[in-house]
């Protein structure tokens, strides 16, 4: 009885949707090809019959070209040793675009194994006045076809039926339905019997279709395994096995693909009836205006900008809210802890460091509402149309927009959507560069530092702020830098020809609220865990290194100094004013003297040319493990360097009032500038390296990625306070 | 002194967790989720 089913099909077709409504699970699906870059598993009960489904990547053939492609094949083939065989598949195809997709479901059929197939997209077929005659599908297939639209889930209680009866063995084994030449089908037999001599080298039985890719697929995956596994004899007799299998000078690659499309030309007359003059869709009028060169450019930019002005002008009132309830709570906690060391790592250590930080979540959430909306309704094909140009400028393709854009949320499935690209060479590139997009992780840095330093004024009659555009120019600097930075790769380490660029357009559809709504809510999540639990650890760490030794020669001195001055002053208000400056100066020699202190004092030097001093550099160098945690070190290094009895002001307000020891501005614009330059280029983020060389399988590349990512940063911040400070003067 | 206790064993704690999660992130097993290396993401296949 089949207990693992895997769902196939071609890229973009709804695969992970009808996963989702069979298993009930929540995984990421977006308008545009190529988001399941990985396998997926989720448990099924239909009516009764329970079995494991998996979600495989998009593909067009079993010829893989992409790593993402490989994991399809080796699944289906069974080359993947920790995991169970495919016992059966739920082939899910385009109603809108049969063609296409039966050259794959022809491949599929000769699997023989019991198969359904989930005729999905009716709803976009029937847009385009495409009809497709499900039961003549089914009878040219031999396999049930059941008609689906994955984004309302219509007819998916009957495909639940038919997959309870896949599940139960009642499903017959798909059977090939086409015939191949006849020198190739002789060609096949032969290339079978020469494989069985070698059973026990291979160490298994080799499947028809196996051998059907040997013969096809010259240079492919499947000749590179067996030629590993086989003597230095068998390359010379392959070759001679193709040599037999060439028709009328035809070799067999070509043949497979005549027979294949010939084959799905046959089943469409059988079963599809199109209108006699094509219908322009929707989707394509409105691309007329989204993709055009101009219009589309400035349709991109002004979406992009209005993004950004959202982000500052939306989240403000949330972030009040939380600013309020963080004061509230330090006030709470100092009111209610007895003063000592256990006040101060509460107060100065956890409400200000992780509270500085809790306190962007509803920029994070806008942020991730807007990516969710734009990847749902299919606008993101649309911009990697358009940044095209852009990127075969630099040496890569449109192939590389979607992992550099994934990148703008977070690195890591930006490095693991690197997967759709064929040619290494590209995808290294594209890997190398991907982590130079804005991360999430970098929005706290540039809004404090936007808010406090950046002063506001309206631009476009008050349509814009120049906050907005500055945030915007942020968010541009990491892709104006990748593309030079590619050009080099392309040119240098990773030389190699301009790859060409092949992208379906998947048509318009409205945002489903269901999709959106998970992927803000993980996206909060995320940014939430993380902040109560490596950025909450990291805060307590640095506030111990920045509390301790406290001698009690120094509390001593400053009690005496106090008493004193209450000796010696009589006006109440001259004594607070007197006290509080006393506390001040306290406050500045225990941090000086504390561990960090001494540490940050020893790299200041270094930072000094980015006009940083060792409070700064001490807290990004503590950030490299990840990059948020520069805001709530920033939170807990100035909260302790500053007066205790003072109402807490905010860290904005807290870094506007830091300053050097001999009292100038320490946060000036140039300075703010020069931090948000370092961040936006420093590759300062343990796990996406970390993912690098999982992905890569060497330690070169992100030991590279690191090199010229930190050395770029320093570079760049340099850059900006020097010419910051030259103009301001 | 049982505020130096609890604010050593805090900070010792969270030494810990620093430890193990640049540990695990050496050995390569904080990123399994496929999705976005997260230990913690909704979306890590469940089995």
């Amino acid at each position: 009885m089949p207990s693992t089913i895997a769902i196939l099909g071609n890229p973009n077709v709804g695969k992970t949707s009808i996963f989702n409504a069979l298993t009930g699970l929540n995984q990421s699906t977006a308008n545009y090809a190529g988001v399941t870059i990985d396998r997926k598993f989720g448990r099924v009960n239909c009516d009764g019959a329970t079995g494991t489904l998996v979600d495989l990547p998009g593909a067009y053939s079993l010829a893989a070209r992409s790593p993402d492609e490989l994991i399809v094949a080796d699944v289906l083939l069974g080359q993947r040793a920790d995991e169970d065989r495919i016992d059966g598949m739920l082939i899910i195809v385009d109603a809108s675009n049969l063609e296409r997709n039966l050259y794959f479901v022809s491949q599929l059929l000769e699997m023989e194994i019991p198969a359904v197939v989930a005729l999905n997209m009716i709803d976009v077929a029937k847009r385009r006045g495409i009809k497709v005659d499900a039961d003549k599908l089914s009878e040219a297939l031999g396999l049930p076809v059941v008609p689906v639209c994955g984004n309302t889930a219509k007819g998916i209680d009957t495909l639940k039926l038919r997959f309870a009866k896949l599940l139960r063995g009642e499903v017959p084994a798909a059977e090939v339905k086409f015939r191949y030449p006849g020198p190739e089908t002789r060609a096949i037999g032969e290339l079978e019997a020469e494989l069985a001599q070698h059973r026990d080298k291979i160490g298994r039985d080799v499947p028809r279709i196996e051998a059907v890719r040997l013969l096809v697929d010259e240079g492919g995956e499947t000749e590179l395994r067996v030629t590993k596994l086989l003597d230095g004899g068998f390359p010379t007799r392959l070759k001679a096995i193709r040599e037999h299998a060439i028709n009328d000078g035809v070799p067999a690659a070509v043949q497979e693909a005549n027979a294949r499309y010939g084959w799905a030309h046959s089943v469409i007359d059988a079963c599809v009836t199109r209108p006699p003059k094509r219908i322009r869709t929707r989707s394509e009028k409105i691309d007329d205006v989204v993709t055009h060169r101009i219009w589309g450019t400035l349709i991109f930019a002004a979406v992009m900008l209005f993004i950004f002005q959202s982000i500052y002008a939306w989240a403000v009132p949330a972030m009040d809210l939380i600013d309020g309830v963080v004061g509230m709570s330090a006030e709470w906690a100092a009111a209610y802890l007895p003063e000592g060391m256990l006040q101060s790592l509460v107060v100065d250590g956890l409400i200000a460091g992780v509270g500085s930080v809790v306190i962007f979540l509803p920029q994070i959430l806008l942020l991730s509402l807007f990516i969710a909306i734009l990847e749902d309704c299919g606008y993101m094909a649309r911009a990697a149309f358009l940044l095209d140009r852009l990127l075969s400028w630099c040496g890569l393709s449109g192939q590389s927009f979607i992992p550099m854009l994934t990148s703008f949320a977070c690195a890591i499935p930006g490095l693991l959507a690197t997967r759709t690209i064929q040619n290494r060479r590209d995808r290294l590139v594209t890997m190398l560069v991907a982590p130079l997009m804005s991360c999430s992780a970098r929005l706290p840095v540039y809004i404090i530092m936007i808010a406090a330093f950046v002063p506001a004024r309206p631009i476009l009659g008050g349509l814009l702020g120049t906050q907005a555009v500055t945030l915007f120019c942020m968010y541009l600097l990491g892709v104006v830098v990748a593309a030079p930075v590619a050009w080099i790769l392309k040119k240098t380490l990773l030389r190699g020809p301009q790859p060409p660029f092949l992208l379906e357009m998947p048509s318009y559809k409205t945002p489903r609220a269901a999709t959106v709504f998970i992927k803000v809510y993980r996206e909060g999540r995320e940014f939430l865990v993380r902040a109560g639990t490596l950025i909450f650890a990291v805060t307590i760490v640095v506030w111990a290194l920045a509390y301790f030794p406290h001698p009690e020669s120094v509390l001593e001195k400053y009690e005496g100094l106090r008493t004193a001055a209450a000796n010696e002053i009589a006006d109440t208000a001259a004594l607070d004013e007197r006290i509080a400056e006393i506390d001040n100066l306290e406050a500045g020699e225990l941090l000086r003297g504390s561990v960090l202190g001494r540490i940050g004092h020893v790299v200041e030097p270094v930072f000094r040319p980015l006009g940083w001093d060792w409070r700064i550099a001490t807290a990004a160098i503590a950030s490299f493990p990840a990059r948020e945690i520069i805001v709530a070190t920033l939170g807990t290094l100035f909260n302790l360097g500053a007066d205790e009895d003072e109402e807490s002001p905010g860290l904005r307000e807290t870094l506007r009032n830091a300053t050097w020891p001999d009292g100038t501005p320490l946060f000036t614009l140039p300075v703010a500038l020069s931090i948000m330059v370092f961040f936006a280029l420093c590759a300062q983020c343990g796990a996406t390296l970390m993912v690098m060389k999982r992905e890569t399988k060497q330690w070169r590349w992100p030991i590279i990625a690191f090199t010229y990512m930190t050395t770029l940063a320093y570079i760049g911040a340099f850059l900006a306070y020097q010419i910051g400070t030259a103009v301001l003067s | 002194m049982i505020e130096a206790l609890i604010t050593g064993l805090v900070v010792a704690a969270a030494a810990a967790y620093i430890g193990r999660s640049l540990y695990r992130a050496a050995r390569g097993k904080s990123h399994g989720c496929g999705h976005c290396g997260s230990d913690t993401c909704a979306s890590e296949p469940k089995r």
